[in-house]
């Protein structure tokens, strides 16, 4: 998660968006082609450019040319390759992890805001506590303990989101259980399940999409920042944060593309989630427009 | 007489209870957020299914397992286990690392001067830059010069900080051979200056050894770039929505009114009226740069908490975790209980 993100999250600071009307639109256009180019390198690359992503055959350090556009790495892979084969993985990750946060988030923010009472402040009271440890660092410790592999990498990540997940479900929640047509639905006796499944998941879907694509953002930085610490996925499977990792070493003595490549593309795509993010909130969320 | 001047009292008093009894329930909420995440660790540390200790030594043998979990008190029940970390919390100690040997209070105060100092500059340097930018962008609000500063904004936030830090060193300390190394707060041969309040640049200033301010300086610049870009979105973010809200007061149209120069209108009373919401932010980013800048101090090989913790967790260190979990809580929260505090203060309406 971004720092402005954490922040707003953390302080519940409705700020003023920047995008309005036309800008947001602009935005919104902007980061929905920059993802599809992305998205569409990331599918077709790999098989228009049929080289493997662990091939070592094209010599080592060889800088960005015209045969390898954005250089070879120090065991002689090529960069582009597989930059294109990490871009796949993280973008793969990034939806399993805010799938897994936007479900559990909604599972337990309407049951809470629902049932009221002891459950929604037991529940709550556990919000508060998870986010008073910064989001990277729980996912950190979680992932660590859970034994540092692919697989706990992203239910740690998912883990550390659901407070966030749980606190919008839950405040949407609480605005819809006092209308008009969940009171009369509660008064012709229909039970509560159908009344959270029919009339109040269906009204907090709009914040939570929008929230779940700025999850989109914070899982590929977060992803990568693991991976760049040696949690989550380990070399030599080609993730971007694991790439710059590997290419550290070698920024010292000069070879830059090892780890820049894969860094523009990390920004890329996290620019283009939070601007398709940001602009949909606007567009869904009235209330956080200025 | 006494009625006409026991109204007022009462109300100043009246006052007082509210602000305290909210002062005392903001500090209950805080002290019960760090106390809980403290459980929380423990609980992720010890009870879920990993193994702390197979997780990294992967090819030991099961003797070598066993007895680093006696040293580290894993075969002992679960309540004997939270029950003696709690026990050695509440007299101040925060148990010993596993890595280092030493006690991780001394361990993690030795440190925090070096986080702290790097979270200082950083801060500054981000204020630098984004209240100008901010001010400027509030004041061509919709214009190319607004779009611009979002523009950068963004960029900023959504760069690893990690793949930045290494961009600054390739450009600055190699390419251009301008940057210090990135090899901590000095260099190798330099002395860092006689202990006051570990700053070493305030320290050196202090002793008017000006060669080693200057080192400390230079080696800080880097680092402190990297997190002030880091931080750059959220205080540009606050910094123009308050400008925009306070530039749309009757107040400022009245100084317009009077004939004010646009200048004073926008440097002295608006920007001054939205000094304190600036200010908050830039509370909650330095809170959040001193415990949350892990991966850029192990970069810059910089010996604060961060660089503490990632080598407390890539070599399984629980004790050393568990007391930077501790650290990170206490900042984290003790930040957001300073800034609830200065706005009830400030503003009365939130005490209710």
């Amino acid at each position: 998660m971004s720092i402005a993100a954490e922040i707003r999250v953390r302080r519940r600071i409705v700020l003023p968006t920047w995008a309005s009307g036309l800008a947001g639109e602009h935005a919104l256009l902007v980061g929905v082609a920059v993802l599809g180019v992305l998205v569409l390198t990331a599918l077709l690359g790999p098989v228009i450019d049929s080289d493997s992503a662990t091939s070592t055959a094209y010599g080592t350090l060889h800088s960005p040319s015209g045969a390898h556009l954005f250089g070879t790495d120090d065991v002689g892979r090529d960069v582009l390759v597989r930059v294109f084969h990490a871009i796949r993985l993280d973008l793969v990750l990034a939806l399993v992890i805010c799938g897994l946060a936007t479900v559990a988030g909604a599972v337990i923010g309407l049951a809470s805001g629902f049932a009221g009472g002891l459950v929604d402040l037991v529940v709550m009271r556990l919000v508060d506590i998870m986010m008073s440890i910064p989001v990277f660092i729980l996912a950190l410790i979680t992932a660590v303990v859970l034994g540092n592999t692919e697989q706990t990498m992203v239910l740690a990540i998912a883990f550390a989101y659901t407070p966030v997940a749980v606190r919008i479900v839950r405040s949407q929640v609480l605005l819809l259980r006092e209308l008009p047509m969940v009171e009369t639905s509660r008064a012709i006796g229909t039970p509560a399940w159908r009344i959270l499944l029919w009339h109040v998941l269906p009204n907090t879907a709009s914040v939570l999409i929008a929230q779940a694509t700025l999850f989109l953002a914070w899982a590929i930085l977060d992803t990568a920042a693991m991976s760049f610490v040696g949690v989550g996925v380990h070399p030599p499977t080609p993730e971007l944060g694991a790439m710059i990792s590997e290419g550290s070493q070698y920024i010292v003595s000069g070879q830059w593309w090892i780890s820049i490549f894969p860094g523009i593309f990390i920004a890329l795509l996290v620019v283009s989630f939070n601007l398709v993010g940001d602009s949909l909130r606007d567009y869904l969320d009235p209330r956080s427009r200025r | 007489m006494g009625a006409r001047r026991g109204a007022p009292t009462s109300r100043v008093q009246g006052c007082r209870v509210r602000f305290a009894a909210y002062l005392g329930k903001r500090t209950l909420a805080s002290v019960l957020a760090v106390l809980g995440a403290l459980c929380l660790i423990f609980f992720v540390a010890h009870v879920l299914p990993g193994n702390p200790v197979l997780s990294r030594a992967t090819n030991t043998s099961t003797d070598t397992i066993h007895q680093i979990e006696d040293q580290l008190g894993l075969h002992k029940p679960l309540g004997t286990q939270f029950r003696e970390y709690f026990t050695g919390l509440a007299h101040g100690d925060l148990g010993d690392s596993y890595v280092t040997g030493r006690s991780v209070g001394s361990d993690l105060a030795a440190r925090a001067p070096a986080s702290i100092e790097l979270a200082l500059y950083a801060t500054l340097l981000a204020l630098l830059v984004s209240v100008p930018l901010g001010v400027y962008a509030a004041v061509r609000h919709g214009r190319a010069a607004d779009r611009v500063a979002r523009a950068i904004s963004s960029l900023a936030v959504s760069m690893p900080s990690f793949w930045l830090a290494l961009l600054l060193i390739y450009v600055f300390y190699f390419r251009l051979q301008v940057g210090a190394a990135p090899l901590g707060r000095l260099d190798a041969t330099a002395t860092p200056p006689p202990h006051v309040t570990g700053l070493y640049t305030v320290d050196s200033l202090l002793h008017g050894r000006w060669g080693t301010f200057a080192n400390a300086a230079w080696h800080l610049v880097l680092p402190a770039v990297t997190l002030a870009i880091v931080v750059i979105a959220p205080l540009v973010r606050i910094t123009r929505a308050t400008m925009l809200e306070v530039l749309n007061q009757p107040f400022i149209t009245c100084g317009r009114a009077l004939g004010l120069s646009e200048r004073h209108v926008i440097m002295r009373d608006a920007l001054q009226n939205s000094l304190v919401s600036i200010l908050t932010v830039a509370g909650l980013v330095f809170g959040y740069l001193v415990s949350g800048s892990v991966l850029v101090e192990q970069i810059f090989a910089w010996p604060g908490i961060g660089q503490f913790a990632f080598t407390a967790l890539t070599n399984n260190d629980l004790q050393g975790i568990e007391g930077f979990v501790l650290v990170v809580a206490v900042t984290y929260v003790g930040v957001n209980w300073l800034v609830d505090l200065l706005y009830g203060v400030i503003d009365p309406r939130v005490r209710a």
